[in-house]
């Protein structure tokens, strides 16, 4: 069992559905075996030609709340690989990832991916906020909403967005910036990288006040322990 | 002591998928509305979202959203003459209670019945002689074609978005569909969901046997819909929480995602719920119904007057409130005469399982409830049943659904049921392993009939409905045969071994197979058998329609979802568009 008390296996169900869908699966060949402390080299801008991930995200893979970079240290490596891929790929539009990425091979994605995973990065206090908004957040987090029609966020984001790795992002304690910004291109329609529009769909109904609102909810949430239940 | 409501103009009772279309299109012909659902106010949000929506041991082993078995149930026997006992937990199969009824927690699988379901009788007289039938069963016309019913099932499909490929566009095949299925006057709203691993394994072995597999179609949304009432439902992301839960994507098709939101926005709708109906209620002599009466959420009796009645309940719960109302003559199995409780019929669920070694992963956790790669090949009338000597037949095809870790734990014949072997053959081959499931048709025999219980009583101090089934002789063939069928294809998958067999007797209480139970209130021109005409007003009591897979004078090859949806429009059209210009019989008998 899972930290939730979630029967595992039901877990991976949703998640590689999302990411893959069931033919895919079956097809694409297994991913590289990843070499961590290769990745950590990486990360430090230690082999020539590849880009310093840790200018940016940190050392410790922390982010920084104010620019909206985000936290990478416990994301699930299959889904940091996968977003590598869509930037270089142009899956997930972005200029300047599409640039840094564009040297990296499938081993240099998965290395820097494994490292990412198995860090782990203290949290900063989070901004202040008032609690209506937190409470909006939270219900939307937690229940959804009927109108817009949203489903509850932790259906798929897992209970106080813990993620549902491998394919499904956690949310808890990611900076409020990042998520924010990241509903607001699902809105947009700049990012695109989504299976069958889910996110996208749900980007287009919710309000700018759900997204402040979900977005501060989630960065105040941390990865629960085996003794704690949402 | 009874009080009594306001009069309106129609009382629907049970709010679940042929109800709120029939509500619907009451309200739109200006009528005032009143729904009676006997179970809770329920909805999308806030109630079944994550992670409470996806707990296995709630909703699949302890049944949240199936009737209260410990207030309402069934009694059982196989034949008559024995002693039925009540189910005390329901297992045979699993009606829902709530707003929205059991289309919240179903699969999603849809399909449409064959011409020649609709004109049976008659079809295999022409196709196979006067004598082919076994006069023991009791297959009549229905007193419909599919042609009547073609517009309805197109507008149920539109309002539901069925996911799919035709294989059968107005008679010229179409290249990825189904070239088995009915015809069919446009496309499917939205395109068929993907093939899971298992369907492709199975269309290869299908394929080299000269069969026509195809991706079956889905209530599970496959990409965003919106419907005719300006509804929208959103993309399935393949969970596996279809069958008994409810959907917290807005992903499945049912009342509560197609329609109850828009009706009950109507000011001359009102929904009730928790309201036990108990009876609708009919004048001195017979001829007219005057209301219905039930218990309200707060335990009160009560009366509500209506100048019509719409019976919308579960199948088999339709036949049990005429019986308790008095409407329609009991049938009686011993003379064959009567007409309600008449040709129940259900399922002949069977399966073939192809476990196969370590190296081909299954992953049956990725799936929606429909996601099936079937053939039609050997359902109802696509075959020729001369040399077989049986009626029916069934799809064939693996319909992984979600390979929950509870209930999904396939182990190979000759394993213990047990113990330390047991647990390793679970873990060994719960990703190794494809079921194919043989659902085949039902026919109606006379000893196969429902009536009231002479013994176990409800809740409410009313007699439960005993059902009295077993597989007739002409449907174990049937399943012999097709699943026979179904053991050859699996043998071509590429497993280490094959397992499964056909349907046998004797029909259990315990045993699932589906929740399709079908008839008791069947339809026809003949009102000495059949309990509503082919509007589906009863011959009886003409303010009174019974709507649903009551109906049925037999249960196909398919799930009967669809069709339920084809007659609700039907019986709706026949509402609005004949009986309230003209308030009476619509049939002559």
């Amino acid at each position: 069992m899972s930290p939730g008390g979630w029967p595992t296996l039901a877990l991976a169900g949703a998640v590689l559905a999302l990411a893959l869908g069931p033919a895919e699966a079956q097809t694409a060949g297994p991913p590289p075996a990843a070499d961590v402390a290769r990745g950590a080299t990486i990360v430090a801008g230690s082999v020539s030609g590849l880009p310093a991930c840790a200018s940016c995200h940190g050392e410790a893979g922390d982010g920084r709340a104010a620019e909206g970079v985000p936290r990478l240290a416990g994301q699930s490596a299959y889904y940091l690989a996968k977003q590598l891929r869509d930037y270089r790929s142009g899956a997930r539009g972005h200029a300047l990832k599409a640039q840094q990425v564009a040297a990296m091979t499938e081993q240099d994605m998965a290395d820097v991916a494994a490292h990412y995973e198995q860090l782990r990065a203290p949290y900063p206090p989070a901004p202040a906020r008032g609690a209506a908004a937190l409470a909006r957040g939270q219900a939307l987090a937690r229940f959804g909403s009927r109108s817009p029609e949203v489903s509850a966020c932790d259906s798929c984001h897992g209970p106080q967005g813990q993620g549902f790795a491998p394919a499904i992002p956690f949310l808890a304690g990611q900076h409020a910036t990042y998520i924010a910004a990241q509903l607001r291109r699902w809105r947009s329609g700049e990012r695109r990288n989504d299976e069958a529009e889910v996110m996208r769909m749900i980007g287009e109904r919710l309000r700018p006040q759900d997204i402040e609102a979900v977005s501060a909810y989630y960065a105040r949430q941390r990865p629960l322990t085996l003794t704690e239940r949402p | 002591m009874t009080r009594t409501r306001k009069p309106v103009d129609a009382v629907v009772v049970g709010v679940g998928l042929v109800g709120s279309i029939v509500a619907k299109a009451l309200v739109d012909a200006g009528l005032s509305v009143v729904g009676l659902e006997r179970g809770p106010a329920r909805d999308i949000v806030p109630d079944f979202q994550a992670p409470d929506a996806h707990d296995e041991l709630k909703y699949s082993v302890r049944k949240n959203l199936m009737v209260d078995a410990a207030k309402e149930t069934f009694t059982f026997r196989n034949r008559p003459g024995q002693t039925a006992l009540p189910m005390r937990r329901l297992e045979m199969f699993l009606p829902g209670s709530g707003v929205g009824g059991s289309t919240v927690h179903w699969n999603g699988v849809v399909f449409r019945f064959q011409e020649s379901d609709f004109v049976l009788r008659s079809h295999l007289r022409d196709r196979y002689g006067p004598n082919f039938v076994d006069p023991a069963l009791g297959i009549a016309d229905w007193g419909v074609t599919y042609a009547d019913l073609e517009p309805h099932y197109d507008r149920f499909e539109r309002l539901y978005g069925v996911c799919g490929k035709t294989g059968n566009l107005a008679g010229v095949r179409q290249p990825g569909g189904n070239p088995l299925e009915a015809p069919r006057s446009r496309e499917y709203p939205n395109p068929p969901m993907k093939e899971l691993y298992a369907g492709r394994l199975f269309r290869n072995a299908a394929e080299s046997l000269g069969y026509h597999p195809f991706v079956g179609a889905s209530c599970n949304l496959t990409r965003a819909y919106t419907n005719p009432l300006g509804l929208t439902l959103q993309p399935c992301v393949y969970c596996g929480f279809c069958e008994r839960y409810a959907c917290e994507q807005f992903a499945k098709a049912s009342p509560l995602t197609t329609i109850l939101p828009v009706l009950r926005a109507n000011r001359r709708f009102e929904l009730r719920a928790q309201a036990q109906v108990l009876r609708v209620n009919v004048d001195r002599d017979g001829r007219r119904a005057t209301g219905v009466t039930y218990v309200d959420a707060a335990g009160r009796e009560t009366f509500q007057p209506a100048s019509l009645v719409i019976v919308a309940a579960y199948a088999v719960n339709n036949v049990r409130l005429l019986l308790l109302s008095g409407i329609g003559t009991p049938y009686d199995s011993r003379t064959d005469t009567g007409t309600v409780g008449r040709n129940y019929a259900f399922q002949t669920i069977s399966a073939a399982t192809v476990f196969y070694d370590q190296s081909v992963r299954i992953n049956p956790f990725m799936a929606s409830g429909a996601t099936g790669t079937y053939i039609d090949d050997f359902s109802g009338e696509n075959f020729d049943h001369g040399p077989h000597g049986f009626v029916g037949g069934g799809f064939i095809g693996p319909l992984l659904t979600g390979g929950r870790p509870i209930e999904f734990r396939p182990v190979p014949p000759g394993t213990p049921r047990w113990g330390r072997e047991w647990k390793a053959a679970v873990a060994r081959h719960y990703n190794h392993t494809v079921n194919i499931l043989c659902h085949g048709s039902s026919m109606p025999v006379r000893t196969n009939c429902l009536d009231l219980d002479p013994s176990y009583r409800d809740a409410w101090g009313q007699p439960l409905l005993r059902v009295t089934y077993d597989f007739p002789d002409n449907d174990l063939k049937m399943s012999r045969f097709i699943t026979a069928k179904a053991m050859e294809i699996a043998q071509r998958m590429g497993g280490q071994r094959v397992g499964g067999g056909p349907r046998s007797g004797p029909a259990m209480a315990t045993q699932y197979q589906s929740t399709h139970n079908t008839g008791g209130t069947i339809m026809g021109d003949d009102p000495k058998r059949a309990v509503v005409n082919r509007y589906l007003q009863s011959w009886d009591v003409p303010n009174v329609f019974v709507i649903g897979a009551s109906n049925f004078v037999h249960n196909g090859s398919y799930t009967p979802t669809g069709t339920v949806g084809a007659l609700a429009y039907w019986a709706a059209e026949a509402l609005t568009g004949r009986y309230l210009k003209q308030p009476g019989a619509l049939v002559t008998a």
